[in-house]
C-alpha cells in the first residue's frame, strides 16, 4: 500500500495543483479546522488534510470554551475533526457549511438529529465516518481465507438491524452467514462458543451494545482454541490477536476528506452525502496467521486486493 | 552533654565510654536487622498475595463469568498445590459460594458476608478477598469509537494463607538477632574489660605505688609492662622517688649535721645562759649594791647636807657679821644645788631600774599643783615673771593617782620654765582631758622664755641632755629634769607634747589618765559679783575661772568706774607689769574713795611695804592681800574675809607659827636633831627629842603630841616600823599627824609610808619654812602667822630689804643735811649691817663707801657716795632679781 501511495502522490499533487489553479482563478477556499482536542490523531488528521490541500487556506484551532460561531464568518467551510468538535460546531447552529470527519456513523447521526431539532437556520452538514462499510469486511474475509464457507458475525443490538444486509453481502461472496446476538443480560460465552466453532471466519462488528473488551478477548480466546481466524475492526484488535484488521488511519481520513473538499470546491456538491472514508488500511498479525496455518505471503496482497475490489463496479 | 559522675572509678568510666556506644550501635543494628527482615517477610507476603490476586484475576474471570465450577475447582486445587498452605474459595458477583479448595478453613460468616478487601488474620491464618473483574483487550485505536462499559465484576476469590511458616520465620529472625546482638554485646563487654584492664591495672599499680610513697615507703617502685604513656609515667614516678630518696638522704644528712651544730650551739647557749645568769646575778647584785649604795649615799649625803644647810642658816640668822652671813648664803645655795642634783640622780636611777611604783590614792589636784606653784612664786616674782595658775572651772579636782609624782613632774617643768624665762609669763593650766582609757587631766606649762630649737627637740628628753651645750653653761642644771618628766609620764600611761618657737617660748602639754576621786572640798556657793582690775588677760582669765568655781561672776572693771556700783568686791591683779608701769597705789586709793566694798589685792610681793607705804595701806583698807598665784583655798578665804562685815578687822598680834604646839622629834643625828630643836624653839613649839624608834614608841604612849617628826632611819626600830606601830596601836598619838623625815628615798619606804594615813614624807635637807608650812597644814593651823624669828632677815623679801635701805639712806641724808654725822654714821652702820644679806655686791660696796665716807666726815665724799647709792637703789626700788628666801607667807 505504501508503494501504491508513493505512486499516487505525484498524481495527487498534480490534481491539487490543478485545483489550486482553479481556486486561484475562482478565489481561495478558506477552511476552518476545528480539532476536538490536541490528541496526535486529530493533529495527524488535520495535517493530512492540509497536506493534501496545499493551496487551500486553512485556519486550525482546537475546540474549547473560547470558540464562538462568529469566528467562522470569514471561512467557506468548517471542518470539525472528532465528536467533540462536531458537537460544539453543530450546537452553535453554524451558517457556514460544515463537514464532520473522524466520527463514528451512529454518533454523527445522533448529533445531526439533535442539530436539526435545535437550529432554525440550517446549513449544509456532511461527514466522513471513521468506521468502514460492511462490504469491505466481506471483501477482506474472502481474500483472507478464500476457501472459507461460513462467516460468523457477532451482532449487538444496533448491528442486528443490518442482518439482512449482512446476509446479502455474504451470499454475494458465496458465504454462509452465521451470527450470534449478544446482549447485556446474556452470558456471551454461551453465544460465542458455538458461533466460533461453526464458522470458518469470525467477524465481530463494532457495536457498543455487544462488543466490549471482554467479549473481544473471549472471541479471540475462543477463536484461538478453535483455530478460527478473527477479522478485527481496529489496529488494536490486530495487535490483540485478530489475524487482520480493517480500519482508516488519520492519514486515510485526511486524504479521503481532502478529496471530497476538493470536489466540493469544484462545485459538484458531492460532498453533502455523509459517507465512509474511501481510503483504508489493512493490518495483519503475522504471528496469529502463522499459528492458524495461514500462509504469510497471502497477507501481503490483501490491501491491494481489497482496494481492487473496491474499484470494481 | 552527658556527664559521667567523677566518683566512678576509671575502669567504670572507661567501660561506660566503650560500652555505651557499642551497646547503642548493637541494639540499633539488631532493631534494624529485625525490622529489615520482617519487612522482607512482609514484602514476600505482599508479593505472594499480589501474585495470587493477579493469577486469580487473570485465570478465574472467565470461569467465574461463565460459572465453570470445574475450572474454578481445578484452579483452586492447582493453586493450593502450587503455594503450600494456601486455600482459595470462589464467590459469584452476588457473594454466593461457588467452590473452594479441599479443607478450606474459612469461617462461614466470612463466606456469607461481603466483607471489605482488607486482610484479616485469625490465628495462624491470613484471610483476604479480592474481586475478580472481567478483563479484556483494547479494541479502539482512538477515543471516538463507542465501547461498552468494561471492568465488570465477575466474582470474588477468597484466599487463606497459613502464616505459620512466616511466624516461625519471624521468631527465628528475632532469636537470631537477639543471639547475634547478645553475642556481639558479650564480645564487646569482654573486649572492653580486656582493654580497660590493660589501662586500669597499670594505673592501679601506679596508684598503689604512690600511696606507698605517701606512707613513707620510698622503696616502692612503679612497674608497667607496656611501652605506652603509663610506662613513661611509671618511669617518672620511679625517678621522682629516687630523687626524693636522694633528697631525703641529703636532708637527713643536713639535719644530722644541723642537729649536731644545734647541739653544739645549744651547749654553747647553755654555757652562755649560765654565764648570762651569772652575769645577771652579778648585775642584780651590782644593781642591788648600787641601789643600796645610792640609798646609803643618799642618806650619807643628805645627812651632812642637812646639817650644813641647817647650821648655815642658823649661822646666817645669828651671825652679826655681814661676810659670815654672805658666806652662809652661798653655802646654803651650794647645798641646795647639791641636794637638787642628788634628788635628780636618785629619781633618774630609780626610773631607769623600773623600781618606781606609782601610788594610787585620792588627792586634790589643785592642792597638789598649788604646792608647787607656791614654791616657785617667789622665784618668779624675783625674776619679774608673772606666774599664773589657771584651773578650768569645770575640772573635777578630786583625782586618784600618785600626787607626789605629779608634783615632781610639774616641779621640774616649772623649774625649767622659770629658769629659761627672762621676762614675761609662766602659766600653768589644768584642764579636763579625756583619755582613751578613761577620764584624764591635761596640764599645760607655758612660758615666754628662750624656746627650744627644732633640731634640739629629739634629744630633749634624753638624760644628761640639754637643748644646747651653751644652755648648761649659761643656766646650769644636770639635764635630767625632762628625762625624769618623760619617764614619769610614760609610767603613768600619759603623753607629753612640746611646742616651742625659738625666742618666743615653750609649751609642754601633758595628758595623763587620772581617775576621778572622792571630792573632799565643797566650795560654798557665793552669789557675788566681782570687778577685776588686771594688767594681763591671762591673769584675769585665771582669776575669773577661780571665781566661777565659787559661783562668783566677774567682770573687767571699766576705767570710768561705770560698773563699780554693781560690784560686791574688787580684785586687783598686780602683775609685775602693773607694779612697774602703773601708779597702782594711787589708783587703788582713788578707787577706794568711790566704794566701800571689800578689796582683794593679788600680788606676788610678800612685803607689802615694798608696794605700799603705811599711809597708802591705811587709805586702801579694808583690803585683803593674797599672794600670786592664789590658791583656791586662799582666794576663797579672801573672798569670805573681804565680804564679811568684820572681815577687815585690825590685824591680830603677831604670833609664832607653831606657838603652843607640842612636837616629838625622833632623830638620831645630833646635828639634824639640833636644827629641828632650834627651829621648833624659834617657832614657839615645845618639843621632846628621842634618838631611836623604841624610844619613840615609849614616849608617845605617855604624852600627847600635836605633830610627830620622825626620821626614817634610826638605830634599833627604824622610823617606818615605828610609824606603822603607832598607827596600829591604841596610844594617845594614834591619830597624830606624822611627818617622816628621810635623807634617802628608797622605794620600799615610799610605799610603806604612802599606805599610812595622815603621814607625809619630807626629804632632808628640809626647807625650814616649808617644814613649818607642812606642820601648820597637818595640824590645821592658819598660815597667817609670824615667821620664825631665828631667820628674821629671811622673813623679809628683797624689796623689803631695798625699801629698808632706802629708808635708812633717807635718814642718813637728813642727818648729813642737818650736820649730824653721828646720826648719819649710826644709819650707815645699820645699812652696812644688812648690806650683805642678799649678796648684792655693788650695792654693798656703795653702802660700805658711804659708811667709810661718813666715818671720815668727808662731806663731798659723803654726798658723792650718797648720790651713787641713791642711783644704785633707784632700779631696786621696784623689783630687783637676786637671791630669795623660801618663805611664802600670805598677807592678811
Amino acid at each position: 500500500m505504501a508503494h501504491r501511495q508513493r505512486m499516487l502522490k505525484p498524481i495527487r499533487r498534480l490534481l491539487l495543483l490543478m485545483c489550486c489553479a482553479w481556486n486561484t482563478h475562482a478565489g481561495a477556499t478558506r477552511l476552518l479546522l476545528i480539532l476536538s482536542s490536541d490528541q496526535p490523531y486529530y493533529r495527524q488528521t488535520a495535517a493530512s488534510l492540509q497536506e493534501n490541500l496545499p493551496d487551500v487556506f486553512s485556519h486550525q484551532t482546537v475546540v474549547n470554551s473560547a470558540y464562538q460561531p462568529a469566528t467562522s464568518g470569514n471561512h467557506d467551510m468548517i471542518v470539525a475533526i472528532g465528536t467533540k468538535a462536531t458537537k460544539k460546531v453543530l450546537y452553535s447552529c453554524p451558517s457556514t457549511p460544515t463537514l464532520s470527519i473522524f466520527i463514528p456513523r451512529t454518533t454523527f447521526e445522533s448529533l445531526l438529529e439533535i442539530y436539526h431539532g435545535q437550529c432554525q437556520d440550517k446549513t449544509r452538514v456532511s461527514s466522513v465516518y471513521l468506521d468502514q462499510p460492511l462490504h469491505r469486511f466481506f471483501n477482506l474475509a474472502k481474500h483472507l481465507k478464500p476457501n472459507a464457507k461460513s462467516l460468523g458475525v457477532v451482532l449487538g443490538p444496533a448491528s442486528t438491524q443490518q442482518l439482512q444486509q449482512l446476509e446479502a453481502l455474504a451470499q454475494q461472496r458465496g458465504l454462509i452467514l452465521k451470527h450470534a446476538a449478544i446482549t447485556d443480560r446474556d452470558n456471551p460465552i454461551a453465544a460465542l462458543r458455538p458461533l466460533v466453532v461453526k464458522s470458518d471466519l469470525v467477524l465481530p462488528l463494532p457495536d457498543e451494545g455487544a462488543i466490549n473488551r471482554a467479549v473481544a478477548k473471549w472471541v479471540l480466546n475462543l477463536s484461538f482454541q478453535n483455530k478460527t481466524p478473527v477479522i478485527g475492526f481496529s489496529h488494536a484488535y490486530a495487535e490483540a490477536g485478530a489475524v487482520a484488521a480493517l480500519f482508516s488511519s488519520p492519514e486515510d481520513i485526511g486524504l479521503s476528506t481532502s478529496r471530497l473538499i476538493a470536489a466540493w470546491a469544484e462545485g459538484n456538491g458531492r460532498i453533502w452525502t455523509p459517507r465512509h472514508p474511501k481510503h483504508f488500511t489493512i493490518k495483519t498479525n503475522l504471528f496469529v496467521s502463522r499459528s492458524l496455518g495461514l500462509h504469510p505471503a497471502d497477507l501481503k496482497g490483501l490491501q491491494q486486493q481489497v482496494e481492487h475490489m473496491e474499484q470494481q463496479p | 552533654m552527658i556527664s559521667i559522675p567523677a566518683k566512678l572509678s576509671i575502669q567504670t568510666r572507661l567501660l561506660l565510654a566503650i560500652l555505651i556506644p557499642i551497646l547503642t550501635l548493637t541494639l540499633l543494628m539488631a532493631l534494624y536487622t529485625i525490622n529489615a527482615r520482617n519487612s522482607d517477610l512482609d514484602r514476600r507476603l505482599d508479593v505472594i498475595i499480589e501474585n495470587l490476586r493477579i493469577y486469580i484475576t487473570a485465570n478465574a474471570d472467565l470461569a467465574l463469568y461463565s460459572g465453570n465450577l470445574e475450572a474454578l475447582k481445578s484452579l483452586a486445587e492447582e493453586l493450593s498445590t502450587f503455594v503450600e498452605g494456601t486455600y482459595i474459595a470462589f464467590q459469584d458477583s452476588h457473594g454466593q459460594l461457588l467452590t473452594s479448595s479441599d479443607g478450606f478453613p474459612v469461617p462461614k460468616t466470612y463466606l456469607t458476608e461481603i466483607t471489605p478487601e482488607q486482610p484479616h488474620i485469625e490465628g495462624p491464618l491470613l484471610y483476604f478477598r479480592t474481586a475478580v473483574l472481567l478483563s479484556g483487550i483494547d479494541l479502539n485505536d482512538y477515543g471516538e469509537e463507542a465501547e461498552r462499559a468494561t471492568e465488570e465484576l465477575a466474582g470474588w476469590a477468597i484466599f487463606t494463607i497459613d502464616l505459620t511458616s512466616f511466624q516461625q520465620e519471624r521468631r527465628e529472625i528475632l532469636v537470631s538477632a537477639l543471639v547475634i546482638t547478645f553475642s556481639g554485646l558479650m564480645a564487646a563487654v569482654l573486649a572492653a574489660i580486656l582493654v580497660s584492664q590493660t589501662i586500669v591495672l597499670p594505673i592501679r599499680g601506679l596508684t598503689r605505688t604512690v600511696r606507698k610513697l605517701e606512707q613513707g615507703n620510698l622503696n616502692a617502685a612503679a612497674s608497667v609492662n607496656s611501652e605506652d604513656e603509663l610506662k613513661v609515667l611509671a618511669d617518672g614516678i620511679n625517678r621522682l622517688t629516687a630523687a626524693i630518696i636522694e633528697g631525703r638522704e641529703n636532708l637527713e644528712q643536713r639535719i644530722k649535721t644541723a642537729t649536731e651544730q644545734l647541739h653544739e650551739t645549744l651547749a654553747d647557749l647553755q654555757q652562755k645562759n649560765r654565764e648570762l645568769e651569772d652575769a645577771r646575778r652579778q648585775s642584780e647584785m651590782a644593781n642591788q649594791a648600787k641601789s643600796e649604795f645610792l640609798a646609803r649615799m643618799s642618806h650619807e649625803l643628805r645627812t651632812p647636807i642637812t646639817s650644813i644647810q641647817g647650821f648655815a642658816r642658823l649661822l646666817n640668822a645669828s651671825s652679826p657679821n655681814q661676810n659670815d652671813r654672805q658666806y652662809c648664803t652661798v653655802i646654803d645655795q651650794a647645798a641646795d644645788q647639791l641636794l637638787t642634783l642628788i634628788n635628780d640622780i636618785l629619781d633618774f636611777s630609780k626610773l631607769q631600774s623600773n623600781t618606781v611604783l606609782l601610788q594610787h590614792q585620792s588627792f586634790d589636784l589643785a592642792d597638789c599643783i598649788e604646792q608647787v606653784t607656791s614654791l616657785f612664786s617667789q622665784a618668779a616674782q624675783e625674776k619679774g615673771l608673772e606666774l599664773i595658775l589657771d584651773i578650768a572651772p569645770s575640772l573635777q579636782l578630786a583625782r586618784t593617782g600618785d600626787k607626789n609624782r605629779i608634783r615632781q613632774i610639774v616641779n621640774n617643768l616649772l623649774s625649767n620654765a622659770i629658769k629659761f624665762t627672762a621676762q614675761g609669763t609662766v602659766r600653768i593650766a589644768l584642764e579636763e582631758g579625756q583619755q582613751d582609757n578613761g577620764p584624764g587631766v591635761t596640764i599645760r606649762v607655758c612660758d615666754t622664755g628662750i624656746g627650744i630649737k627644732q633640731t634640739s627637740r629629739d634629744s630633749l628628753f634624753q638624760a644628761f641632755s640639754q637643748a644646747d651645750t651653751s644652755i648648761s653653761r649659761q643656766y646650769g642644771g644636770t639635764g635630767l629634769g625632762l628625762s625624769i618628766v618623760k619617764n614619769l609620764v610614760d609610767l603613768m600611761d600619759g603623753e607629753i607634747d612640746i611646742s616651742s618657737e625659738w625666742g618666743q617660748g615653750t609649751e609642754f602639754v601633758i595628758r595623763m589618765p587620772l581617775a576621778e576621786g572622792d571630792p573632799k572640798i565643797a566650795w560654798p556657793a557665793q552669789t557675788l559679783h566681782a570687778l577685776v582690775y588686771h594688767c594681763s588677760d591671762q591673769a584675769y582669765t585665771a582669776v575669773s575661772h577661780a571665781l566661777t568655781r565659787f559661783s562668783i561672776t566677774s567682770q573687767v572693771a571699766q576705767p570710768d568706774l561705770s560698773n563699780l556700783g554693781k560690784a560686791d568686791l574688787v580684785l586687783f591683779c598686780l602683775s609685775p607689769d602693773c607694779q612697774q608701769h602703773d601708779d597702782f597705789p594711787g589708783r587703788i586709793i582713788q578707787l577706794r574713795k568711790h566704794t566701800d566694798c571689800g578689796f582683794i589685792i593679788l600680788t606676788p610681793v610678800t612685803n607689802l611695804h615694798n608696794l605700799f607705804s603705811e599711809d597708802e595701806l591705811r587709805q586702801i583698807r579694808p583690803a585683803v592681800f593674797v599672794p600670786c598665784p592664789p590658791s583656791l583655798a586662799a582666794l576663797n578665804k579672801a573672798v569670805v574675809n573681804a565680804t564679811a562685815p568684820d572681815a577687815i578687822a585690825p590685824q591680830e598680834p603677831k604670833r609664832k607659827p607653831l606657838q603652843g604646839m607640842n612636837v616629838l622629834i625622833a632623830e638620831d643625828n645630833q646635828f639634824t636633831s639640833l636644827l629641828l630643836e632650834t627651829l621648833m624653839e624659834n617657832s614657839g613649839a615645845s618639843y621632846i627629842t628621842v634618838t631611836n624608834g623604841n624610844d619613840t614608841i615609849t614616849v608617845i604612849e605617855k604624852e600627847p603630841f600635836d605633830i610627830l617628826l620622825i626620821d626614817v632611819h634610826m638605830p634599833g626600830k627604824n622610823g617606818v616600823d615605828a610609824i606603822a606601830e603607832i598607827r596600829r596601836g591604841n596610844t594617845l598619838n594614834r591619830s597624830t599627824p606624822i611627818i617622816a623625815l628621810t635623807a634617802d628615798i628608797l622605794l620600799e619606804e615610799e610605799q610603806a609610808l604612802g599606805a599610812i594615813d595622815d603621814c607625809q614624807l619630807l626629804l632632808k635637807p628640809f626647807n625650814e619654812d616649808y617644814l613649818i608650812e607642812c606642820i601648820s597644814k597637818a595640824v590645821g593651823l592658819p598660815l597667817s602667822v609670824q615667821k620664825p624669828t631665828a631667820s628674821l632677815h629671811r622673813n623679809t623679801s628683797e624689796s623689803q630689804y631695798i625699801a629698808e635701805l632706802n629708808r635708812l639712806l633717807d635718814a642718813a641724808k637728813a642727818a648729813i643735811t642737818a650736820g649730824d654725822l653721828e646720826d648719819a654714821r649710826a644709819q650707815t652702820h645699820q645699812m652696812a649691817g644688812i648690806a650683805g644679806v642678799y649678796n648684792i655686791t655693788d650695792l654693798e660696796q656703795q653702802i660700805l663707801d658711804l659708811h667709810q665716807a661718813v666715818k671720815g666726815k668727808d662731806v663731798p665724799a659723803i654726798e658723792q657716795a650718797a648720790e651713787n647709792m641713791a642711783q644704785a637703789l633707784a632700779p631696786s626700788l621696784r623689783l630687783t632679781p637676786g637671791n630669795s628666801t623660801r618663805v611664802s607667807l600670805p598677807f592678811s
